[in-house]
């Protein structure tokens, strides 16, 4: 999508998400389960995976980069 | 032996996929400069990178990799093979960062939460460790290429596959919560940071028509080392499988949590050392071909702002927080989950459901970076995270499991639906990959 140009930058940028992602689990669970339970919180994750399915598909490439793709 | 043999299929049959032409990693052309072989990284990459973290910087330093004549020889093959397997040894201590999942469960009480008491009935803050272990990763991750340059792969491999074994070590000693993540969480992100492309590096320099082989091997190291030491870790600290009661064990698994992170911690240093002597790269020839070939091209794509300007990268770091949470979480809670169904009783049973998830995970990082390859991103990452609700909705049910399953037996009773979901876990990584370079 980004190209090779800067594609080690942008992507360590990305990586950010994961650590995002792991720490806002964590935080998901601490505040869930006691209250609601795990089934709650597999639940929420289902929910935004399905978010994430929806979002890729109107994923589109750059317009000012030609070879932009996804 | 049968673990062993586990691993050594795992290694063989990824090699094998590899050299059937599942090329994982770009498939570059190559321009020939009088006897040097050197990439040419304006032109288009044919495949693109499906493996996650590290390889970024990997590839960025080929621009600069040159093959000697030795190719010529027969010895570059040796020498890249000799450097997969270097990978791979070093890759399968770097891998335990996943035995959290199942080493949580043997941590002493005062390293539960982050105020030393014990509360029961609510998740640990101990749930943190791996969240800031990739944390520190990415922090350290794009400073890598400048150590790789610096004191090259080997010594780069060796530098932070002791920084891992060493924080493990010292994380032996800690007694509370905050010098715990300290040591076993920030500093192993930081060898992991820097030890986790520097055999592809060298491996990619040798053998610059296989890097999907190269990849490959090293990582098959990767998930087996989160399967073989997972059993390992278990078997120290609670050899004779006691099972918790109340979701704690006797006081003896605990006494036996610092030593288990102490010997663990030397067969990862000694994997570390043995990889990196295996690791080497043509440097010579890299430096005098260097100064002789044909300037680089232009490589194409955007600048860093024009990327972060553009509304497809916030939506990117959107969607793979989106997807990336299910498996993150679920591989450290996946024990306390299982601790609240008898059916899923079962210390040994346990660690064996999350060192499969580990295999599952090094070997799902190749399978659905291939698919990606194969049918596009946008049907792979919806197949993906289609399967990873269906997942998500159903693993509750694997409590309520009606195969019946004797306590500390190693029934297999419900682990495809465990290995499944955590073969979710590396999957965003492949595709954040991919599309980030596309």
């Amino acid at each position: 999508m980004f190209g090779f140009k800067a594609g080690t930058i942008i992507y360590g940028i990305i990586y950010s998400a994961f650590a995002i992602a792991s720490i806002l689990g964590g935080m998901l669970t601490k505040s869930l389960v006691k209250s609601f339970g795990y089934e709650t919180v597999f639940k929420i994750m289902a929910g935004m995976s399905i978010l994430a399915t929806a979002m890729v598909s109107i994923l589109k490439p750059l317009k000012n980069y030609d070879e932009s793709t996804v | 032996m049968m673990i062993v043999r586990v691993i050594l299929a795992l290694f063989v049959t990824l090699t094998i996929f590899q050299c059937e032409g599942y090329s994982l990693l770009p498939t570059q052309k190559i321009q020939r400069s009088s006897s040097f072989i050197r990439y040419n990284p304006n032109l288009k990459y044919e495949n693109v990178v499906s493996q996650s973290r590290i390889s970024p910087f990997a590839l960025k330093m080929q621009e600069n990799a040159v093959v000697s004549k030795e190719e010529k020889k027969g010895l570059t093959l040796n020498k890249g093979t000799l450097s997969i397997l270097g990978g791979f040894l070093s890759h399968l201590a770097l891998g335990t960062i996943y035995c959290w999942g199942n080493f949580i469960s043997y941590s002493p009480l005062n390293l539960r939460f982050f105020d030393g008491t014990v509360k029961s009935g609510i998740p640990p803050d101990a749930l943190y460790v791996l969240p800031i272990t990739f944390l520190a990763q990415t922090i350290v991750m794009p400073f890598a290429q400048n150590v790789f340059k610096a004191i090259g792969a080997s010594k780069s491999l060796l530098l932070g596959s002791w920084i891992a074994a060493a924080s493990v070590y010292l994380a032996s000693y800690q007694t509370t919560l905050l010098n715990f993540i300290l040591t076993y969480s920030v500093l192993f992100g930081v060898g992991l940071g820097i030890g986790y492309a520097a055999p592809m590096y060298a491996g990619w320099k040798w053998l610059p028509k296989n890097k999907g082989l190269v990849s490959g091997g090293v990582l098959a190291g990767f998930g087996g080392g989160g399967f073989l030491f997972s059993l390992i870790g278990s078997k120290i600290v609670n050899p004779t499988g006691i099972n918790p009661v109340g979701g704690q064990f006797p006081a003896e698994v605990y006494n036996r949590f610092p030593a288990m992170l102490r010997t663990l911690s030397v067969f990862y240093a000694v994997l570390g050392l043995l990889g990196s002597l295996l690791v080497s790269e043509p440097e010579a020839e890299a430096s005098s071909a260097t100064s002789s070939a044909a300037p680089a091209q232009t490589v194409t794509g955007v600048t860093v702002k024009e990327a972060l300007s553009s509304w497809q990268f916030w939506w990117m770091e959107l969607m793979v927080i989106l997807s990336a949470t299910a498996g993150l979480n679920t591989v450290v809670i996946y024990k306390q989950f299982a601790a609240t169904a008898a059916v899923l009783a079962g210390d040994r049973f346990q660690a064996l459901v999350g060192g499969i998830g580990a295999l599952f995970n090094g070997s799902g990082r190749l399978f659905w970076g291939n698919l990606s390859d194969k049918i596009g991103f946008k049907k792979s990452f919806t197949i993906l995270t289609i399967l990873q609700l269906v997942l998500m909705l159903t693993y509750q049910f694997s409590r309520i499991s009606k195969v019946h399953k004797p306590i500390n037996s190693t029934s297999l009773s419900n682990l495809p639906l465990y290995s499944l979901l955590l073969l979710s876990t590396p999957v965003s990584y492949s595709f954040a990959w991919r599309v980030t370079l596309l």
